[in-house]
């Protein structure tokens, strides 16, 4: 199984990832400031609508309807409910209708069609004393046609329609179509085989039908919890009882809820007030008891600001391309794009207001219908002594909270990203320029011994730090150079242990002769014979002991000459071929003479021990094969011999001093291993390199000596 | 008259090997352990020939010390080192320092021996002006085997004794093939291919400072030199 090499950039790259914990933990910290600034928002909307309250706290008259308003947001067909000072006599006559309460005059709505200009219109005033409203219908009409008895059909006859909303929404049509002038009740209306037609009478709608000089009037009570938010009235007149409705004047439409004009409640005195108290980001609303809204201060949209291009830094500008989008992706933008559902509405019917009519003042949150927005709404009531007379609304957008903490957190981002940045860069930095120096120290470590295992060089590589690697550094310099001294302490020990034998051995070796000059007996002289052989093989190991380094002084102070090496190389083989009778010898030479810089002595002593390690190892009746090539700018000798392989262990230790892969012998030659050191020796004076394998075959082995030409 | 051999050695027992072997030899002979015993040995009499061990006691370098004292009192007094340090560095060093020979302590006893009889032969034909009927001539080479004295066209080469007899045997039949081994035992010496190799290198010197020309020993790699004419 191969496990995954991670470097130590990655590892450090990989731990300051735990630096995006900051963000999370700066979220959650945004996030307990959003929930202070809402709750701070919160309190502000409530106070607002408290100081509205408080405003409006015992002024009871603010609450009545007063004359000669207009709602700010009017529409035609609008109604407008005005307070009247006292109750009105239900008896058809205008006498007893404030002067100040001017009547409105609606006409026939202009048509497409050539019909004869109609001279149809009708006066109408509406007002309200205590829990009912009053309306005086003036009709103009020249001829008045009543109903006839038993039928219930309206085309038939004048009449005054009307339609409105409950307080619970429902849609209600009513008519008033008597047979004769007088008292009576409005009557629902129905269809009755496709026409419309008089239904169940409406007890608690009382009207009153009176004929005047130039028409006739209608004045009809009606309790106000009747009422809801639309109101409608329309007179129809009947030029012939068999022919219908010839015209149709309305306020608004009487047919269907939709299209109906609202009834609205003016308190300018109160929008005064509010005016005195609004606040360019709120709402303020107030609404009376049956939760109409009597005043309207304010919009919950903001105005757009236009902004002023200012001079931005190139810092701002980046941000503004890179980051902006991203936080606009990311964060939940305030917008003003929202649709705000209670605009406009005359009624309101929010938890708050309904909680704030039961006396207990309140603030809550709701979101726009299309998820746009989250509007907070805060409703107070308004005492007159201990008694509710309507409540104050609040309303903001969290807008302004949103944009806050959308401030917040994009300094927050930009700020942990500008820090992650350059932390990262500073441990990709860091870890660079360490796993830079830990490389170095590992490529010098891995030079620092050669393939033959010799100690070459020591350490550089932060070698002056004070830190751990160059800790590591030193430790390992002092651990070469220990190597390198027990190397060179191996080296010498052989001419140190030849030097130091010499002595005993002379001591020996002398009194051996003396004793030869002595009379010995016969029987004692094969015993010397013996030692003086034993002492003849001492020696000779000395000697092959000290050669290496004899060499190596030598090469030291060795001048260098050019030569040829063709006829060196030829010169030995044919001495070889002397000294080994029993060797066939293969030499293969270039006809080009090839010259090298050094001693061609040396050459010659390189050869004698190739070849007689050659000999030793080649298997009886095979021949030895040299072979002399020019590669180039070198000289390449390769000479190969069948016999035992190399241990594959030993490849590549083959030339050091003291490595010998001979099986234990016999013969009197001792062998202690420095043939090949000598080999390199020469070799590497010589600016070469050489090295044994085994042959391709697998049946001996061939060494090649590479020497640069000159 | 018996000629007289000081011996300077460190080790007593190869001192008195040395010594009982030269005796039996006729020869009388003074034994010293250190250089001060050597010089007060000799300050009244100086020996015919000196055997110095370049190690002495305390003083590694003592033997050379001594032999430059000695060659100082005079030019006549034969000096071999007798040593175990073989290298390169040590015998020119020695050599320089005015020893006749430089022999290492793998030297047998009767080599050793027919050494010192070949030096005294010298310095007694230098002495006696013998008759030059011992004189072996090959071109401009003249060896004067009783003097054991070389001379190319004349002028005197300052050959040692090793390189008079390694002369010898190759100029002796020029245009044969003399082996190493073969060098060897003419020169009386035990040493390896690459000393054998040094003094040809020396020899080579010697004979190019007097002519630049000389070329007259000629390498066969592999197997030995021969003498050209």
């Amino acid at each position: 199984m191969i496990k995954p090499r991670f470097s130590i950039r990655a590892k450090l790259l990989l731990v300051s990832l735990t630096l995006l914990a900051v963000p999370w933990v700066g979220l959650s910290f945004v996030k307990e400031v959003e929930r202070a600034l809402r709750q701070g928002h919160e309190q502000s909307v409530a106070a607002t609508a408290q100081a509205v309250a408080t405003a409006l706290h015992d002024r009871p008259r603010l609450f009545e309807p007063q004359p000669g308003h207009e709602s700010p947001w009017h529409e035609p067909g609008d109604l407008y409910l005005f307070a009247l000072p006292a109750a009105m006599e239900v008896d058809g006559a205008a006498s007893d209708w404030p002067a100040t309460l001017a009547a409105r005059t609606y006409t026939l709505a202009p048509t497409s069609d050539s019909t004869p200009a109609s001279n149809a219109a009708f006066k109408l005033r509406l007002g309200q004393h205590g829990a009912y409203v009053y309306a005086l219908i003036e009709v103009t009409d020249a001829q008045v046609h009543y109903r006839a008895a038993q039928n219930m059909l309206l085309e038939t006859a004048d009449h005054i329609e009307f339609a409105l909303t409950t307080p619970e929404g429902e849609f209600k049509r009513f008519a008033v179509s008597p047979m004769r002038p007088g008292t009576g009740v409005a009557h629902a209306v129905q269809f009755q085989d496709g026409k419309l037609a008089l239904a169940q009478p409406e007890p608690r709608i009382t009207t009153v039908w009176r004929e005047t000089p130039i028409g006739y009037n209608v004045e009809l009570s009606l309790p106000q919890s009747l009422l809801g938010e639309k109101l409608a009235f329309a007179s129809a007149d009947v030029s012939a009882p068999e022919s219908g409705i010839s015209t149709w004047v309305t306020t608004s439409t009487v047919a269907q809820r939709e299209g109906m004009g609202r009834l609205i409640v003016p308190s300018p005195e109160i929008q005064q007030v509010v005016q005195g108290l609004g606040r360019a980001t709120s709402r303020i609303r107030v609404v009376d008891k049956s939760q109409r809204v009597i005043a309207e201060m304010g919009s919950l949209k903001q105005a757009q600001q236009a902004l002023a291009p200012t001079e931005q830094s190139l810092l701002e500008r980046i941000k503004a391309h890179t980051l902006r989008p991203i936080y606009a992706r990311l964060l939940q933008q305030p917008t003003d794009a929202f649709t705000d559902d209670s605009a406009k509405a005359l009624r309101l019917e929010t938890r708050e207001i309904e909680s704030a009519l039961r006396g207990v003042a309140q603030t809550g949150r709701r979101a726009t219908a299309d998820g746009q927005a989250v509007i907070v709404s805060s409703a107070h009531p308004i005492w007159v002594q201990d008694q509710i007379i309507g409540v104050a609304v609040s309303e903001e957008t969290t807008n302004s909270v949103l944009t806050l903490r959308n401030q917040v957190l994009e300094k927050l981002f930009t700020s942990v990203l500008a820090v992650f940045l350059i932390v990262a860069l500073g441990m990709l930095l860091f870890a660079s320029r360490l796993s830079y120096r830990i490389r170095k120290l590992s490529n010098e470590a891995e030079a620092a011994i050669d393939a033959k295992g010799r100690v070459v060089g020591g350490l550089k590589q932060s070698a002056h730090a004070t830190d751990e690697i160059g800790d590591l550094s030193r430790g390992f310099s002092s651990v070469l150079a220990r190597l390198g001294q027990y190397n060179h302490y191996l080296e010498n020990m052989a001419s140190r242990l030849s030097h130091e034998l010499r002595t005993p051995i002379a001591v020996v070796r002398s009194s051996l002769d003396n004793l030869a000059q002595q009379s010995v007996p016969d029987e004692a002289r094969v015993y010397m014979e013996r030692a003086q052989d034993g002492i003849r093989r001492l020696n000779t190991l000395l000697t092959r002991m000290t050669e290496a380094r004899q060499l190596e002084q030598a090469l030291q102070s060795a001048e260098r000459e050019s030569f040829d090496l063709i006829p060196v190389v030829a010169g030995c083989v044919e001495g070889y071929r002397g000294a080994y009778p029993g060797v066939d010898f293969n030499l293969r030479i270039p006809s080009q003479p090839i010259f090298l810089s050094g001693g061609p002595d040396l050459i010659a002593q390189m050869l004698d021990k190739l070849i007689s390690n050659a000999v030793d190892f080649h298997s009886g009746g095979t021949s030895i094969d040299l072979a002399l090539a020019r590669d180039k700018q070198q000289a390449v000798l390769t000479l190969s011999n069948e016999g035992p392989p190399l241990p594959a262990e030993m490849e590549g230790q083959l030339f050091q001093s003291m490595v010998s892969v001979r099986p234990r012998q016999t013969d009197d030659e001792p062998h202690l291993g420095f043939g090949l050191y000598i080999v390199r020796l020469i070799a590497e004076y010589h600016g070469g390199s050489v090295r044994a394998e085994n042959r391709k075959d697998g049946a001996g082995v061939v060494v090649t000596v590479t020497l640069p030409t000159n | 008259m018996g000629r007289t051999i000081a011996i300077v050695e460190d080790e007593p027992a190869i001192r008195a090997n040395y010594a009982d072997a030269l005796r039996r030899q006729g020869y009388e002979v003074a034994a010293y352990a250190n250089r001060r015993e050597a010089m007060a040995g000799m300050q009244t009499r100086l020996p015919d020939l000196a055997i110095i061990d370049i190690g002495l006691e305390d003083e590694i370098d003592g033997g050379f010390t001594l032999c430059r004292d000695l060659r100082a009192k005079s030019e006549k007094l034969a000096i071999i080192f007798l040593t175990a340090r073989d290298s390169d560095f040590d015998t020119v060093a020695g050599l320089r320092m005015g020893a006749d020979d430089y022999l290492t302590k793998d030297v047998s006893l009767p080599h050793l021996l027919a050494r010192i009889s070949a030096l005294f032969r010298r310095m007694d034909a230098v002495a006696s002006h013998a008759d030059a009927d011992e004189i072996l001539t090959r071109g401009k080479l003249t060896l004067d085997l009783k003097r054991m004295e070389a001379t190319w066209n004349g002028d005197a080469v300052p050959l040692t004794l090793t390189e008079f007899w390694m002369v010898h045997a190759l100029a002796k039949f020029p245009g044969h093939l003399k082996d190493r081994d073969h060098l060897m035992s003419e020169a009386k010496l035990t040493v390896d291919d690459a000393t054998i190799t040094s003094h040809i290198k020396r020899i080579r010197k010697k004979f190019a400072s007097l002519d630049s020309t000389f070329d007259a020993i000629e390498t066969l790699y592999g197997m030995g030199y021969r003498w050209k004419e």
